[in-house]
């Protein structure tokens, strides 16, 4: 058995390794997508890869422009529709439902929170398409992605959202009690606007998620490649768009993937760093933990 | 002064209406889910299905090798991320303590930035890296050993950060009690902050192995799609992630079997969370005692 | 041999315009004193004016914490703590520590005394198991523990605590104790069986206690050494042999305390 100081420094050394290769991690996702997407940087170029007509890679056209919309069109979407749901069982978890029944209802979006997001899309492309496709041909669309993403980015967001919520200072809480506030007078005029900084972040980082998001879009989106001019019209986003030709995509074709892969990278952790300069400290971990507690 | 009151009251039954219907309707898409997968796949979910090798591109037989892929995937991926993440939450830990010195404080400021970062990285872009790092650079191909490796990258940053929270559990006064005792760090690591910390170590990886379950994305690019029963780490294999993607969007005629098999993923996953959520529990109350 | 440390008489405690300061805020303005080997000081004063700075300074306790800055010299045994030749865990062995609240180790009373022991490596389990016999002896815990020592060490109370504290402390054989207001999260009974146990070492060890209750300093101390806190920190303002400080303090400041802690 080797001597206690011997140990020590043998730890010392080998956690700051990792540490070290942690930090090494990030640096190498970057520069292998960099070294990949360099042909196609180069020999492209970004205004062709913005502004060509259309994606048809094999043909010559790089243009992302019409993915690059997709993507930002159904993340929105949803962040639209998941927004007022979170907020509705936020509330109703905070100030209207008994005791166990709130429970309940975090078990439930700690579930729904867990389920994997291919078979989300798979729920997606087996009851919302068809749904849709009653209304229109050919259902998967722009807004069946919509509410499968909705659903997948919801219970976190519902979650954080609670967290940012109940917040408020148990001293202002008593104050509110002591004059009869209603539990929904004190939500929405004091919990609320405190609150909204941290909603916001919440929201920024669900946003990174959806935008990053590939096997629940791309089984409900239809990914045809086009603008997204119409809700009940199919789309297709850059990550769908990498699922289906990185496969078999070479030369070129590839090399632009992979500047897709590094947009996507850089969109979300931009999206972090906003979020977590916005000043709310509690994050997307943040509610991985505090789902992690209950 | 009544009216306002009344108005009041009609303001407050109002919000409430609106939030228990959006709440009945968050209930009622989960129970749509849970119900479809249900009732179209459970009836083929038997021992025999487990075993059996799929056929006709998976459109009958079983997910025999595929359930073997996922778990050497899984063990890959835990094999690789949880001694690297053990050992980067210790130097985070350590740089913590206050005699660390202002270089490691400012580089573990450092690494916890990146690793929100990192964490945050959508799993498909995971998978270009693996692609290009493991399976070309690397040469090891699409195979069960570039999934693995994938995987454990996208294992780490989570990991560390629950690995880290878990060290903290440890209270500064019984790891100064420790110091005034003369312990070595690996000994107060031992005997005052593991013991606090454990439970919550185990459920961060436990919960890690759900993550890795869940994932299809990172997968795509680097282990593959091949169903056979895999002999090496370097087959290429697919995971049950990848089985559920591929008969729904590649295989016609495949979604009944879709369906078994994003059930049996769904109660795998969501076995493992509820498993490891309610040991911490458990383990909180008798703690609490 | 009665008791562990029979045979040492303690360490030369040593501080030399001892100064600390958290991130700038200052706490301790160049303290400058010395225990002999085998002697009690009590470092009595107001809140806020060093003492507990002071105390973890001889074991670089302070050390963890965050912002702390120490100048000046320890010196233990003739030998500067901080010289960079020191190895702290040899240093901690040779300095024990008592805390304000007892901390014992989340395990059974047993372990809480064989932890260290094993860790430093003394003795085989049936040494350990008698070292901790003794050392829990010497506190006046035996009698009381002896029929459960595999029992968590969390189920004791306050003062039993402490005094495992203080038997863990004595196991490692130090040349100095430092005690840092070992008495006052306990109730007056217990406070009064971890006193008599601290009695018990009074001449075998070399020790410092900080203390806000003169009449403690007064029961175990053979000096008194009064801290007065400035703006830049904690200042000496009077050392004395305890009884003389007692009957007759010398400084304007020293008096008032007198006065105020007989008033009190």
């Amino acid at each position: 058995m080797p001597s206690p100081r011997r140990l020590d420094r043998a730890l010392q050394l080998a956690s700051a390794a990792a540490a070290a290769a942690a930090l090494l991690l990030l640096l190498g996702l970057a520069a292998f997508l960099l070294r990949e997407s360099a042909p196609a940087l180069r020999e492209v170029g970004l205004v062709r890869l913005v502004g060509d007509r259309g994606w048809h890679p094999t043909r010559g056209a790089f243009g992302m422009a019409p993915l690059v919309a997709a993507s930002g069109a159904v993340a929105l979407g949803a962040l639209t529709l998941a927004l007022p749901l979170a907020l509705a069982v936020a509330f109703v978890r905070l100030a209207y439902a008994p005791p166990r029944l709130a429970a309940l209802l975090r078990a439930l979006l700690q579930l729904l929170a867990a389920v994997p997001s291919v078979v989300l899309g798979f729920f997606g492309l087996v009851t919302v398409v068809p749904l849709l496709l009653a209304i229109e041909p050919p259902g998967a669309s722009l807004l069946a992605g919509m509410v499968v993403l909705a659903l997948m980015v919801l219970p976190t967001l519902a979650l954080l959202i609670e967290g940012a919520l109940a917040g408020l200072p148990s001293g202002e809480r008593a104050a509110a009690a002591a004059l009869g506030l209603a539990r929904t007078t004190v939500l929405l005029h004091l919990a609320l606007p405190r609150a909204r900084g941290a909603i916001g972040a919440a929201l920024l980082v669900a946003l990174g998620r959806a935008l990053g998001e590939t096997m629940a879009v791309v089984l409900v989106t239809g990914n045809v490649v086009q603008w997204p001019s119409a809700l009940l019209a199919p789309v297709r986003t850059l990550t769908a768009n990498l699922a289906l030709e990185l496969p078999y995509a070479s030369g070129l074709h590839r090399s632009a993937l992979f500047v897709a892969g590094l947009l996507l990278l850089g969109a979300t952790a931009a999206l972090l760093l906003i979020a977590s300069r916005c000043g709310a400290r509690e994050r997307w971990r943040g509610a991985r933990e505090e789902s992690a507690r209950a | 002064m009544r009216e306002l009151a009344m108005g009041r009251r009609a303001m407050e039954r109002a919000v409430a209406a609106v939030a228990w219907a959006g709440t009945l309707l968050v209930v009622a898409a989960f129970g749509a889910l849970l119900g479809e997968l249900l009732v179209r796949g459970a009836g083929e979910l038997s021992w025999r299905y487990l075993v059996e090798a799929p056929r006709d591109a998976g459109r009958s037989g079983g997910v025999g090798g595929i359930v073997v892929a996922t778990g050497v995937l899984v063990a890959l991926a835990l094999a690789g991320a949880v001694p690297l993440a053990l050992l980067a939450a210790l130097f985070l830990d350590e740089a913590g303590a206050a005699q660390a010195g202002r270089a490691r404080r400012r580089l573990a400021a450092a690494l916890r930035r990146v690793l929100d970062v990192v964490g945050s990285v959508p799993s498909i872009v995971f998978g270009l890296f693996g692609n290009a790092l493991f399976c070309r650079a690397f040469g090891w191909g699409e195979s069960l050993l570039a999934g693995g490796a994938t995987l454990a990258c996208m294992m780490v940053p989570l990991l560390t950060i629950a690995f880290d929270e878990a060290l903290q559990r440890a209270p500064a006064a019984e790891r100064a009690a420790a110091a005034a005792c003369a312990f070595s760090r690996a000994a107060t690591l031992r005997h005052v902050v593991l013991p606090h910390a454990w439970p919550l170590l185990l459920a961060g990886a436990v919960l890690a192995v759900a993550r890795a379950l869940a994932e299809t994305a990172a997968l795509l690019f680097t282990s593959g799609y091949v169903d056979r029963m895999p002999t090496s780490l370097l087959d290429s294999a697919r995971s049950l992630s990848v089985h559920v993607w591929d008969l729904a969007l590649n295989v016609a005629g495949g979604e009944a079997r879709a369906c078994s098999a994003a059930l049996l993923l769904l109660l795998l996953v969501v076995a493992i969370e509820a498993a490891a959520r309610g040991a911490l529990a458990w383990l909180r109350r008798r703690a609490g005692r | 041999m009665g008791m562990a440390m029979a045979a040492v008489m303690g360490a030369r405690l040593e501080l030399r315009e001892v100064a600390v300061d958290y991130g700038g805020v200052p706490a301790v303005a160049g303290v400058t004193l010395a225990i002999e080997p085998g002697r009690t000081l009590a470092l009595v004063g107001p809140s806020g004016s060093g003492k507990s700075s002071v105390a973890q300074c001889p074991n670089r306790l302070i050390d963890l914490v965050a912002g702390a800055r120490v100048r000046g010299t320890v010196r233990v045994d003739g030998r500067d703590v901080r010289d960079p030749g020191v190895d702290v865990i040899e240093l901690r062995r040779q300095v024990g520590m008592l805390f304000q609240r007892p901390v014992v180790f989340p395990t059974t009373i047993a372990r809480n005394l064989d932890l260290p022991l094993r860790e430093h490596r003394l003795g085989d389990a049936a040494t350990r198991r008698a070292r901790a016999e003794q050392a829990l002896r010497a506190v006046g815990l035996w009698e009381e523990v002896a029929s459960r020592l595999e029992r968590p060490a969390a189920a004791l109370s306050g003062g039993q605590q402490q005094r495992l504290c203080l038997a863990r402390a004595l196991l490692l054989e130090p040349a100095v104790l430092l005690l840092d207001e070992p008495c006052s999260s306990l109730d007056p009974l217990a406070a009064a069986v971890v006193e008599e146990a601290l009695q018990q070492l009074r001449g075998k060890v070399t020790m410092l206690l900080v203390t806000h209750s003169l009449a403690q300093a007064g029961r175990l101390a053979d000096d008194v050494a009064l801290l007065w806190p400035t703006e830049r920190g904690g200042r000496l303002v009077e050392l004395q042999p305890a009884a003389e400080f007692l009957a007759r303090p010398r400084t304007p400041l020293a008096k008032a305390f007198v006065a105020g802690a007989a008033a009190g």
